[in-house]
């Protein structure tokens, strides 16, 4: 019989980018725009042992979905290009409601500038797409640590 | 590219193809713009954002043909965008095949195969020749510009400083605060490069102040990758802290830090004074490094701008995207099912209420029979006893037997209060319930409308096409895109219109010199326009052309044998000659419209529908087609009725009439029963010998029968029926299994009281008609059942 606190002991000693320290996953919310890339980031964190707490279909909704989910809300990955909200503002609006709030920006190529200017926003990293498993994986730890 | 991505995931694949569609839907639409107007910056954009989004998407699901292709559609984009490309009609040709292939492809992954043609390499090529052959900005990660800025020394562990600035930036330390000098190295071949040295300016920046960056603020900004920066912070965090903001994975390769403090600085000048001259030779080196990068970075930047999109531009985007939320249609479809049986259980519910009010009323009557009987009783009973000094025994057991009945009375009436009361509240509550469950059937209904915009989307591209192969100038209006209607009437309305618009195209709009010779605009419009009309859909597709030539259609008419040389018809009834089988006033068949397959096909889809077509046609001035469909199909409006005892519901969409009719009016020619009615014969159909049921033997009106007529204008004929019931909304549940095919059958419904009722399926008995209206033929119909 294995405990359930041991398997929490291997899923850390595998260092499962997912869990806290506490041994509590770490809560996601993914604001984009595409459905195709919201499943792409939900399968690549969950099998990190992420909890994808909610998902947001553009900047509006993001931000209201942070809100709602405040404190209760580790990271969140942000798409820049979206309807009725980019993610820029939405970004600023999440920076302003909460100073230490983790946001990753989800950017297309090509759009440096807006990542440099969420960077400077307060945005913690950004991911380039089309997504590749090993680097979301390693900004996100980047930002986690 | 990834390797998480099981090549089985349906789920993600499935993604992948809606949203490739959706993204096919914007090249082709914003291509169509484009040829219209080649300066909408914001279309090509959109082209662009499109084309660069399937290519990583496909990428990413690794369907490398696709990918390669919108590779090479995504140079010939950028070649536009910046200038470099005219859009000319080759061009837009060869975006659009383009758009053609990568449609197929989808398809053909859908289907589960690969898209092979070697069309497919010519088309690149095609596409490449193009572009001049030059690469386009993004199809490479932009190091190019790298080289010119990795010009920067290695060996540098000394300050990027001079003296003076040196000296600065120490008198504007703060309180316990040390001056560093990060130096940071950073990975160049990590994808969009250029960012890292804001990356690394905004994470010092939560730590410190940063004074001075090399290159500057201005240049890191700029879309140029330099191998290193050094940044001047002033911090009171100590070197490891500051060494691990640095340190980004796939961003930095390293850092080196050094404190800059007045101790530094003494040893620093000393050992600079003389030497002053050494680092002004290095600015100075530097200096032709930072000019020569400066145009670059212009021109880079001139080259990432139009890409940017603004929230004017998003405002702006041809498909306003809204939060969507997708659900499987089949969930809808049990919802509405459900929400159909507790409809059912409203009306069973109102009439077990109506029941109760009967009762009460029953009740009440028999309550005040009884007291009455009892108390005539007692009443006869008080007379016997008066009669001669009965026993005082027997005449107080007497008192008390009033007195009980008494209370009797007393306690039914209690309880009739009682009774009523929890009637009446069982009524109101029945009340509102019928108001949720209408407005929750609504609400349901709501879900499966969608906008017909998805349908007209298809047809500028449709038209341009049809144009030019036309060789005519066709401007398209397209009208009331928001109509929503039901999403299954949406998917077969798509032949049907394209056949309208062929149609006008073709038949309706003359050529140029035609239209100029009758002063009209040499361009031609095709307006297609949806809107409500009560519970109807309205669609019209109407042209500017020559309108239909009522002579030619009535002549063509005769010569298939339609109409006898002789037949008065009026114009509208010639007009609607074409929607006859095998009719065609096209004197050649083209591959456009006209290939036997005419109108009828038409008129027969949208019967369908439960829909109905009409033309309206002016001769020189134009033709319309104005289509009507109910807002949905899953609940109708019918006509209940009654045959051999059986109820049936016909939708009342088809029901034009309904008579009483004198049996004896009713006539045999050539062994079929017709009927005569305004100057018209109609066939006659006997609904329950049509489904092999029994004649019912006794009849209300010996003499009379109830006769419906169901069709249309041009085909019509007569039911008859024992007894017409009403109307009612009914929700169609289709026929399942073995009884999906039934003969004459569209469905089945339950109805308030909760039976079963048939619904008819009059278009299937008009087709047949002929086969069915003979007396003879009803073994047929057995047969076929």
């Amino acid at each position: 019989m294995i405990a359930k606190g041991d398997l929490t002991g291997i899923n850390v000693s595998r260092k499962a980018s997912g869990i806290k320290p506490t041994g509590e996953p770490i809560r996601v919310l993914i604001v984009d725009d595409s459905m195709f890339v919201t499943k792409q980031i939900t399968q690549i964190l969950s099998s990190e042992g992420f909890v994808v707490a909610a998902t947001a279909a553009d900047g509006k909704e993001g931000l209201d979905k942070y809100k709602e989910l405040y404190p209760d809300i580790d990271l969140v990955t942000m798409d820049i290009t979206m309807p009725n909200m980019d993610g820029v503002t939405a970004l600023e609006k999440i920076m302003e409601f909460d100073k230490n709030a983790k946001v990753i920006m989800v950017s297309a190529l090509g759009k440096q500038d807006l990542v440099k200017k969420s960077l400077l926003l307060g945005a913690k990293n950004y991911i380039v797409k089309p997504l590749d498993r090993v680097k979301v994986l390693e900004r996100i730890s980047s930002v986690l640590k | 590219m990834s390797d998480y991505l099981d090549p089985n995931n349906e789920e993600l694949l499935n993604d992948f193809f809606e949203e490739a569609a959706i993204q096919i839907e914007q090249l082709e639409q914003n291509i169509l713009v484009l040829e219209n107007d080649a300066t909408d910056k914001d279309c090509i954009d959109e082209l662009f954002r499109a084309a660069h989004t399937l290519k990583g998407a496909a990428a990413t699901v690794a369907i490398t043909e696709l990918a390669e292709l919108t590779h090479a559609l995504e140079d010939v984009l950028d070649g536009i965008r910046e200038g470099r490309q005219s859009v000319t009609r080759p061009v837009v040709d060869a975006l659009l095949v383009a758009v053609d292939v990568i449609k197929s492809m989808v398809e053909c992954r859908m289907e589960g195969s690969v898209y092979e043609d070697q069309g497919v390499e010519e088309l690149k090529t095609k596409l490449h020749n193009l572009t001049g052959g030059t690469e386009a900005g993004l199809s490479a990660p932009p190091v190019v510009s790298s080289q010119t800025a990795a010009a920067a020394d290695d060996a540098a562990p000394e300050p990027a400083l001079d003296e003076d600035e040196w000296e600065e930036l120490l008198e504007l330390l703060e309180g316990d605060q040390k001056l560093y000098q990060v130096r940071v190295f950073f990975d160049e071949s990590a994808l969009m490069n250029t960012i890292g040295g804001i990356q690394v300016y905004a994470a010092l920046k939560n730590e410190g102040t940063i004074l001075k960056t090399t290159p500057d603020f201005e240049a890191l900004n700029e879309d140029v990758f330099y191998p290193d920066v050094f940044y001047f912070v002033a911090s009171s965090a100590g070197r490891d802290e500051i060494m691990d903001l640095v340190s980004i994975t796939d961003v930095t390769t390293g850092a080196q830090i050094s404190e800059l403090n007045e101790e530094a600085f003494e040893h620093f000048r000393s050992a600079h004074t003389e030497a002053a001259a050494a680092p002004v030779q290095k600015q100075e080196n530097k200096a032709p490094a930072a000019s020569e990068a400066a145009p670059e970075a212009a021109a880079s930047e001139a080259k990432q701008k139009p890409k940017t999109e603004t929230d004017a531009d998003k405002k702006n985007k041809k498909q306003s995207q809204s939060s969507i939320l997708r659900v499987d249609s089949k969930k809808i479809d049990s919802l509405l099912n459900m929400i159909s049986e507790s409809v059912i259980n409203k009306s069973t519910i109102n009439q077990v209420s109506d029941v109760y009010h009967q009762l009460i009323g029953d009740f009440r009557s028999l309550n005040s029979k009884m007291e009455t009987e009892v108390t005539a009783l007692l009443d006869t009973m008080d007379d016997y006893s008066a009669v001669d000094g009965t026993d005082k025994e027997v005449l107080d057991q007497l008192r008390r037997f009033r007195e009980r009945c008494a209370e009797l009375f007393d306690s039914y009436d209690h309880f009739e209060d009682k009774f009523k009361k929890n009637a009446d509240d069982l009524k109101n509550s029945t009340q509102k319930l019928a108001l949720n469950t209408s407005s929750l059937q609504e609400g349901i209904m709501q879900i499966r409308m969608v906008p017909i915009s998805t349908l007209f989307a298809r047809f500028p591209r449709l038209v341009r096409d049809l144009s030019h192969s036309l060789s005519k100038k066709t401007d398209l209006i397209l009208e009331g895109e928001d109509t929503e209607l039901d999403k299954s009437i949406v998917e077969d309305l798509l032949d049907p219109l394209i056949h309208c618009v062929r149609n006008s195209l073709d038949h309706g709009l003359e050529s140029a010199e035609e239209r100029a010779a009758a002063g009209k605009p040499e361009t031609g419009t095709v307006v297609m326009r949806a809107g409500n009309e009560g519970s109807m859909i309205v669609i019209e597709v109407s042209d500017d052309g020559a309108g239909i030539d009522a002579e030619k259609v009535r002549q063509k008419a005769v010569e298939k044998g339609l109409i006898a040389s002789d037949a008065v018809l009026s114009e509208q009834e010639v007009h609607n000659l074409i929607f006859m089988p095998g009719f065609s006033t096209s004197d050649t068949v083209s591959s456009i419209s006209g290939r036997g397959v005419g109108l009828d096909v038409v008129r027969t889809q949208i019967e369908k529908l439960k829909g109905t077509i009409q033309v309206n046609s002016r001769k020189g001035a134009g033709t319309s087609f104005i289509i009507r469909l109910p807002l949905t199909l899953a609940i109708i409006q019918g006509l209940l009725i009654r045959s051999a005892g059986s109820k049936f519901v016909i939708p009342i969409n088809s029901v034009i009439d309904s008579h009483r009719i004198l049996k004896e009016e009713i006539k045999l020619i050539e062994g079929k029963e017709v009927f005569k009615i305004r100057d018209e014969l109609i066939y006659i159909l006997r609904l329950n010998r049509i489904f092999g049921l029994p004649e019912l033997s006794e009849k209300k009106d010996g003499a009379y029968e109830y006769m419906v007529i169901v069709g249309n204008e041009e085909r019509k004929m007569g039911l008859i029926v024992d007894s017409l019931l009403g109307e009612e909304d009914v929700v169609i549940k289709p026929l399942k299994d073995k009884y999906s095919k039934t003969f004459g059958m569209a469905g089945a419904t339950i109805l308030g009281d909760g039976s079963v009722s048939l619904i008819i399926d009059v278009q299937q008995l008009l087709e047949r008609i002929h086969s069915f209206a003979s007396e003879s033929d009803f073994a047929v119909a057995e047969e076929r059942r």
